[in-house]
């Protein structure tokens, strides 16, 4: 197995007036080359956090983050970043949007290439005849194929989604679902996903990550979704082991949920910060 | 113990070959072409449906709020003739008065349905409500000072404040987050129990349809743009009641319901979707050059 992304012994301490909050310790995963792994958990447990330093937003306190044989040490455009909402640029069109950041990726290229691979990917994410429409003008699904199709303009190394599809009726998070996993499996990124939708996660995710509610939140256990690719909706839904593994997941949630209440009664369970949303470029 | 809706011939609640547009010219837009649909009194009709193919449009045509283009809509076999207190509808916004307290924004309902009452009597009813929908800790308080579900439940406590007949719920709780919805689903689920209730849910969650209704009737977006969506299948749930999202995790008739209504569903988007793919040209090949990018330092 190639060691694509490499987070080790990773750690994420915040200053506050009462000491040191450890939002995260001990975290490791290694993703090979191609994999898609989703991280789940409650909200506020640190996933994140854990993100938001894969991405080079934040600095980890402990341990650290390979990509490729190089360490982390800041944002770069070898990592896309597709967030809750996606920010687009109001000003400009869905295509100039996508183009900003292809622009300084592709500078070598000629402006020609650079138009084609922005169009291409508006139109692998069904945008093809949207191209010269303002944010504005499309609904909140299409922004977010906007999102996607700028990440991925890049050819990132690695795509990272923080809850991608959490703002979304849950029909157009389906179909958004079923775009993204097609679009993997054409382009063979290696993507690290945040999700609290456990039916997300396993349609999409070759393993899932389960992280334990914080503080000093580390990964719990990790399940291997054994579902054959392509993966369809139809037959991922009527697979034998489906209804299982939803169960596994489910119940790992509701065990954290009522430990960290127990938790939460011996006075442990402090406010977290989301440092992601913080640091996140508008 | 199933709710079956009762041998009535008539059905309380029935679309007939309903159509609805807006605009005019070239500007004209279809939003429902020849929908029909029946609700027998008891029953609790889910419909579910993509955003922006109608939903709130059905809603307010079986409210009586607006009027169809073609076909009829019938209330107890009659045709409607506007909103009435029989139908009591909820909203994704609350529509709240924020100057009154959540047991005053509950009276008003009480009040413009039981004129004839003694005032005592009605201060009684709306407290009552307020109890069912779990709000007696909160019913001097203003909607601003209340969280979504709460103004939610208010919003649910004022419809039924008017004892109608029929409730019609349009994505009621489509603004809230998971567990606050898991709580009014179980809420909603009992209420319509317990009181009767004919209900007709507009939402855009399976699961939610599926935990609540005896039948989920997909609204299929038109195949072509500017043509209007239609009702054609219909998936009747015969889960017991009561119903509990655990245990349906095992039930097997909910997974198979719920596997192929999504399938339905996926299909129905697929092809909406279908209609305007453009060619994408091919990708030139250019390997990205990474420089590390030029954001502030602070922001590393």
């Amino acid at each position: 197995m190639s060691r694509h992304l490499e987070i080790a012994r990773l750690g994420k301490s915040f200053a506050t007036p009462r000491g040191p909050f450890v939002a995260v310790e001990a975290f490791d995963l290694t993703l090979a080359t191609g994999e898609f792994v989703a991280l789940i958990g409650h909200s506020g447990c640190g996933k994140s956090t854990v993100l938001s330093m894969v991405a080079g937003l934040t600095q980890p306190s402990t341990g650290g983050i390979a990509l490729a044989g190089r360490e982390i040490d800041g944002p770069g455009p070898d990592r896309g970043v597709v967030f809750q909402s996606p920010a687009l640029l109001p000003w400009l069109s869905v295509l100039e949007n996508v183009l900003l950041g292809v622009d300084r990726v592709f500078a070598h290229g000629t402006s020609a290439e650079r138009r084609a691979i922005a169009e291409h990917h508006l139109c692998s994410v069904g945008l093809g005849d949207m191209l010269a429409k303002s944010p504005r003008e499309i609904s909140q699904g299409e922004r977010q194929r906007v999102g996607i199709a700028r990440a991925l303009a890049l050819a990132p190394k690695l795509l990272l989604l923080d809850e991608p599809f959490g703002m979304l009726d849950s029909l157009t998070r389906l179909e958004l679902q079923d775009m993204l996993a097609a679009l993997l499996a054409r382009t063979r990124t290696t993507a690290l996903m945040v999700t609290h939708d456990v039916d997300e996660a396993l349609f999409l995710a070759d393993r899932v990550a389960m992280m334990t509610k914080g503080p000093r939140a580390r990964i719990g256990a990790l399940l291997e979704v054994r579902i054959p690719r392509p993966r369809v909706r139809e037959a991922v839904l009527e697979h034998p082991d489906y209804y299982g593994l939803r169960e596994e997941l489910i119940s790992f949630l509701e065990h954290q949920d009522a430990s960290a209440e127990a938790r939460a009664e011996r006075g442990l369970a402090a406010a977290e910060a989301s440092p992601l949303a913080a640091a996140a470029p508008q | 113990m199933s709710r079956s809706p009762s041998g009535a011939t008539s059905p309380l609640l029935e679309l007939r070959g309903v159509a609805k547009h807006y605009g005019a010219g070239a500007r004209r837009c279809a939003v429902l072409a020849d929908v029909s649909l029946a609700v027998a009194e008891g029953e609790f009709v889910a419909v579910v449906g993509f955003s922006g193919t109608g939903k709130t449009t059905l809603v307010s045509l079986l409210a009586g709020l607006i009027a169809p283009d073609a076909g009829e809509v019938l209330l107890r076999g009659k045709p409607m003739r506007g909103p009435g207190p029989d139908r009591g509808v909820v909203f994704q916004s609350y529509a709240l008065l924020p100057w009154l307290t959540v047991l005053e924004n509950v009276r008003l309902a009480v009040d413009a349905v039981g004129a004839g009452r003694h005032p005592g009597e009605r201060e009684l009813r709306a407290r009552e409500i307020v109890a069912l929908v779990g709000l007696s800790h909160a019913s001097d308080k203003r909607p601003r000072e209340l969280s979504g579900g709460m103004r939610q439940r208010v919003a649910l406590a004022r419809a039924l404040a008017q004892d109608p007949a029929i409730l019609l719920l349009d994505e009621p709780l489509g603004a809230l987050d998971a567990l606050t919805r898991a709580n009014l689903q179980r809420e909603l689920a009992s209420i319509a129990l317990r009181q009767r209730k004919t209900v007709v849910l507009v939402t855009n969650d399976i699961d939610e349809a599926l935990l609540l209704s005896d039948r989920v009737l997909p609204l299929e977006p038109a195949a072509e743009p500017g043509a209007g969506a239609r009702i054609r299948a219909s998936f009747p749930v015969a889960i017991a009641r009561p119903r509990d999202r655990a245990a349906l995790n095992h039930d097997i008739e909910f997974r198979k319901l719920r596997n192929e209504l999504t399938g339905h569903l996926i299909a129905l988007g697929a092809r909406r979707r279908a209609q305007r793919t453009a060619t994408a040209p091919p990708l030139p090949a250019l390997e990205p050059r990474l420089r590390h990018s030029g954001l502030p330092r602070v922001l590393r």
